[in-house]
């Protein structure tokens, strides 16, 4: 699954870090979102959704 | 080789996580201890009372439901990448603990092999466990 959490991340100026107290995950698992290794939890895109005001499908996609 | 040493050290888990990771730690230890001293003090004749025996048994598995049950409450609250990589690991330890027995059972039924003693089964599930932990780590850096 890809997504633009990344790009959205630095549009707000944050690290990695940052984004993972805001989303109370690990840092490891914002990279592995980030590089599309790990596909999150619907309440994590959710959540990560409100945080970015937009909707998951903004977000993530399924498409290659 | 950093990766890997990030992987063993599980480095960057919130501190909720790690704090509930050592006390699961604790419970592992303490639970080995009380299963490594009794079976030693059989085998040493030190405990020959079965009143005994049973209430050492019966110690052990208090401490070991205590260490299922602290496991799964970590497992509840934990990262969610790192309780997947966890779930994943259990399932490998499962699985090979299946086939080592399921193998040795063979073995040993056609005298090849002795039967499988139980701290093998519990020292395969462990090392298939820790591995399991660490190339999961290692495939999502």
């Amino acid at each position: 699954m890809n997504n633009r959490l990344k790009l959205l991340r630095a549009d707000k100026g944050w690290t990695q870090a940052d984004l993972a107290t805001q989303l109370d995950v690990s840092r490891q698992t914002i990279i592995a979102i980030e590089k599309g290794k790990f596909d999150p939890s619907l309440p994590l895109a959710f959540k990560a959704a409100r945080l970015f005001d937009l909707t998951i499908e903004d977000i993530f996609n399924d498409h290659d | 080789m950093r990766k890997l040493i990030d992987a063993v050290l599980i480095k960057g888990l919130p501190a909720a996580d790690i704090k509930n990771a050592n006390k699961v730690n604790l419970w592992i230890f303490l639970w080995a201890c009380t299963l490594v001293a009794t079976v030693m003090m059989q085998e040493m004749q030190i405990i020959q009372n079965s009143v005994v025996s049973l209430v050492a048994a019966l110690v052990n598995l208090a401490m070991g439901v205590t260490m299922a049950l602290t496991y799964r409450r970590m497992l509840h609250t934990l990262d969610e990448m790192e309780r997947k990589i966890q779930y994943n690991a259990l399932a490998s330890a499962v699985a090979m603990a299946m086939l080592v027995y399921g193998a040795s059972s063979i073995l040993a039924k056609a005298a090849i092999t002795p039967e499988l003693d139980a701290s093998w089964m519990l020292t395969i599930m462990a090392f298939t466990y820790s591995g399991g932990l660490i190339a999961g780590r290692l495939r999502m850096a």
